[in-house]
């Protein structure tokens, strides 16, 4: 048994390691064309990132909405749910809290705080319910629901932070400033806030969730064998709603967090680009849905942001070769998808007539 | 003479298993020659082998004396050899003689003068002519412009045959023909397979139901894990031989059922007029009731795809009824769901194994407490016990005998017959006061259904209530006290077990009402 569970965590880092290889190796190609080491730059890009203070407590601030998003994506992928809209539930829970935030300000911090993440939390939760009630009662297809979703709102957040909560005193579009009662501050004199352990606590949370509660028990049944499920008696509808509140929840939060955290105002750039919600589903692939991995993974992309601003100081490599290298990664990584997707194994179905198949177990 | 077909040493292996070890197999021209084994004996690797779908590791074969090296099945066509498979493979809504054209159609030709041409249209006319000639020579009794859908199941296999036939072949490979055929068609289908013999054929019948083997074959080989243990003509040998054979063992191949009054025991399962439809609105069950005593087992018998999946999926929770209700210990269970049931005390038998039954990437641990994942034993304050589910795994392994590589593996590392007893395992530990079970038996080893089948009387002798549906007459036979048989979504007739025999139930399996006599047994 030992062996075999090796064998998976192998098999796992394997698939994870050979996409970012590659991605850097073609990434250092395009560094190498722009007249500079890329062994070098990578050395730069790692060692600031993760071995000097100030680059590892950036790098574990970045990761902590990663790391919820990444969850998010990595429970419902792992009950064969496509929570597509993890991007789209970060962004409401995010702007819910900057307009509340900013309306309650004057409540005490121990009061607004956890006032405004459990605000955060439901609003993932009830934009989340959206496709997942269309799914369960109805049988819509919540991939496609979530995924277009997040356009809708997107532009809604738009019109909203325009034209009924903007802040008039600034220069660009902008709702106020959450109020400073609402901040989660920096600590030890660091870029790390409370909202890292939050996101370490929900983790921890998680794990427990993942591999030792009935939940989890049932979340793999379902997304391994949705008719096995169904038939020795697990309410799947239900599950459904159960999988999709805690995905929504922990989107909702990884926003709320990141308001209080980082951005303190909701702007049409809040979750960056391509978006926290987006690059949450590359950290549950590459962390193959498992919260350990989910971790790992969110920290090494944490990583890529801080150092690219280390590139950016101490070298003349354009930043813009960490986006290059992460868009490699989200290609190599579809490829490792496809391996491990039932799409070869019905490509070799065809080939082979099924009985000799059978014969082959 | 040239034996017509010959195989020296051919090996298949899928990576580390070697599904065919060193075969060396003879086909003589003009038998018929049964292939029997248990399931992944690997018959039909070799039958694939020499039909073209698969190409040998290692070895030759040779045809009439002529090496041969198959890529696809058209090349083992060109070489005068074609296979009947088990799932038919013909376009329901088209006719015979189109089916039967289908791939090789006739182009309509057009003289003129000294030239011909093809014109871009099929001549359907010859074309149907010439599929009623061969009809008639071997006495089908088909039209050949009537549509498949409209045909019996054991027409249709005669369509089947007809393709090979209309494509000349001289070697016809048989994969598990009766499987879904009644009793009267199985007598047919030998019929037609003397006919086919005497016009000069050579036939391999791959079966393992060794009655069909003694019955219509002139030599039998017996596969037992990919090597050939038993060449042999049929006449110098018997079932009990060829069992043997096939196990490595001494084989019961009769159940000893003993026969109890079950009159006086209290009525646990009844189900009353109980009718739904498919998706197409079709009434697939209708007005089908029955009851079940205590520590008895009925009998569901019946031609594949006469409502039995559809009854089992009524009385499982997976589909819903339109019509009727099911009640347990006098309380309704109609439409509860799968979880309901189970909590109730109804375990179930799934009749696809690895859809309902197992989830094959979880493992064996994860599977013995699927559907029961929530009892206080293995679940407290919604965390799962890992302990108490691994004691609970090697406890059931032991008990039932499973034999696997490795305990912390998957449930697709386990046989067939194994995999099965994870679910009896599963389903008989938590001490349910009905079992629904259906084909228990499906794709299982001989080995494997003495020991389900011992099981199911026990836990009938343990005043359990047991519904047995099932496609292989004989096991209904031998294990059910009474039978009903189902047709065409209706149970149409019920016979005493006891007094069955299997030109009875045939009738009834094939629709044929004998008059009163079923219904009274029904009173009684």
């Amino acid at each position: 048994m030992k062996q075999n569970k090796l064998n998976t965590i192998l098999h796992h880092f394997l698939n994870a390691l050979i996409p970012i290889f590659f991605a850097f190796l073609i990434g250092a190609i395009a560094i190498l064309v722009a007249g500079e080491n890329p062994l070098e730059t990578f050395y730069i890009l790692f060692q600031r990132a993760l071995f000097t203070e100030r680059g590892l407590t950036r790098t574990l601030h970045y990761a902590s909405p990663l790391i919820l998003t990444g969850l998010a994506i990595g429970i419902s992928f792992k009950a064969g749910l496509f929570n597509m809209g993890v991007e789209g539930q970060l962004l409401v829970g995010g702007f819910v809290v900057a307009v509340l935030g900013y309306t309650y300000s004057d409540l005490p911090s121990g009061v607004l705080v956890p006032m405004l993440l459990i605000a955060g939390i439901l609003s993932g939760i009830m934009t989340a319910m959206i496709p997942a009630l269309l799914k369960a009662l109805f049988n819509v297809n919540e991939l496609v629901v979530s995924l277009l979703m997040n356009y809708a709102i997107i532009h809604v957040l738009q019109y909203l932070t325009t034209n009924v909560f903007r802040d008039p005193s600034r220069g660009y579009v902008s709702t106020h400033m959450i109020g400073s009662s609402a901040i989660l501050s920096r600590m030890f004199g660091t870029r790390i806030t409370p909202f890292f352990f939050i996101a370490l606590f929900v983790f921890l949370i998680m794990y427990i969730v993942f591999n030792h509660s009935k939940l989890g028990y049932e979340i793999r049944a379902i997304g391994k064998n949705l008719e096995f499920s169904e038939a020795v008696g697990m309410n799947v509808k239900k599950k459904i709603l159960t999988i999709m509140t805690y995905s929504g929840a922990l989107a909702g939060l990884g926003g709320a967090g990141w308001m209080m955290s980082d951005r303190y105002a909701y702007t049409l750039n809040f979750s960056g680009d391509p978006g926290l919600g987006w690059d949450g589903m590359l950290i549950a692939l590459l962390g193959a849905h498992s919260p350990v991995g989910i971790l790992v993974a969110a920290v090494f992309y944490g990583a890529l942001k801080s150092g690219s601003q280390a590139i950016a100081i101490h070298t003349s490599v354009p930043q813009e070769i960490i986006a290059v290298i992460q868009s490699l990664l989200i290609l190599f990584l579809s490829i490792k998808f496809l391996k491990e997707s039932k799409v070869l194994e019905r490509l070799t179905c065809r080939f082979l007539p099924k009985q000799a198949k059978e014969e082959e177990v | 003479m040239v034996p017509i077909i010959k195989t020296v040493d051919l090996t298949k292996k899928f990576g580390d298993f070697t599904a065919n070890d060193a075969i060396n197999f003879k086909v003589e021209e003009g038998e018929i020659k049964a292939v029997v084994g248990e399931n992944g004996a690997g018959k039909t690797t070799l039958m694939n082998m020499i039909y073209g779908l698969l190409q040998p590791t290692s070895g030759s074969m040779f045809i009439r004396g002529q090496q041969v090296d198959f890529k696809t099945p058209t090349d083992a066509i060109n070489m005068g050899i074609g296979m009947v498979h088990q799932h038919f493979k013909l376009v329901p809504s088209l006719t015979v003689y189109e089916n039967v054209l289908l791939g090789i159609e006739m182009k309509k030709t057009v003289s003129l003068g000294e030239k011909t041409f093809k014109m871009p249209y099929l001549d359907k006319r010859r074309a149907k002519k010439e599929v009623q000639v061969i009809i008639d020579e071997y006495g089908f009794n088909l039209d050949a412009s009537s549509r498949v859908k409209d045909l019996s199941i054991g027409a249709k296999q005669k369509v089947e045959i007809l393709k090979m036939l209309y494509r000349e072949v001289d070697i016809v490979i048989f994969d598990e023909p009766t499987a879904v055929l009644t009793p009267q068609e199985i007598e047919s289908f030998f019929k037609t397979m003397r006919r086919m013999k005497e016009h000069g054929k050579t036939l391999i019948l791959i079966t393992h139901k060794l009655r069909e083997v003694m019955e219509v074959s002139d030599s039998v080989v017996v596969i037992k894990d990919g090597q050939v243990v038993g060449d042999m003509p049929t006449e110098k040998t018997n079932e009990v031989e060829l069992a043997r054979l096939m196990v490595g063992r001494d084989v019961l191949l009769k159940v000893d059922k003993e026969y109890k009054s079950l009159r006086q025991k209290p009525e646990v399962y009844e189900v009353r007029n109980l009718s739904t439809e498919n998706d197409e609105g079709v009434e697939v069950v209708k007005n089908v009731s029955f009851t079940i005593r205590k520590g008895e087992i009925l009998g569901v018998a019946g031609v594949e795809g006469n409502g039995q999946s559809e009854l089992l999926k009524l009385l499982t929770g997976l589909m819903r009824a339109t019509n009727g209700n099911v009640t347990l210990h006098g309380k309704d269970i109609t439409n509860a769901w799968p979880g309901q049931l189970r909590k109730k005390g109804v375990a179930m038998i799934p009749e696809d194994r690895y859809i309902h039954g197992l989830c094959q990437e979880m493992t064996i641990g994860d599977n013995t407490i699927a559907g029961y994942h929530d009892s206080r034993d293995v679940c407290s304050r919604g965390l799962m016990k890992r302990k108490a589910i691994e004691q609970r795994r090697d406890a059931l392994i032991d008990k039932y005998d499973i034999r696997i590589s490795e305990k912390g593996g998957f449930v697709s590392s386990l046989s067939g017959g194994n995999a099965q007893k994870i679910i009896i395992a599963r389903e008989f530990d938590a001490d349910p006061d009905v079992l629904i079970a259906a084909q228990p038996t499906r794709g299982v080893d001989i080995g494997a259904i003495e020991f389900i089948h011992n099981s199911l009387l026990e836990l009938a002798d343990a005043g359990k209530s047991v519904l047995l549906i099932s496609n292989e007459l004989s096991e209904v036979m031998s294990l059910a006290d009474r039978i009903v048989v189902m047709y065409k979504g209706e149970i149409i007739g019920e016979v005493d077990a006891k007094q069955a025999d299997r030109e009875q139930i045939g009738m009834l399996m094939a629709g044929v009402k004998e008059g009163g006599e079923e219904r009274e047994t029904k009173q009684a």
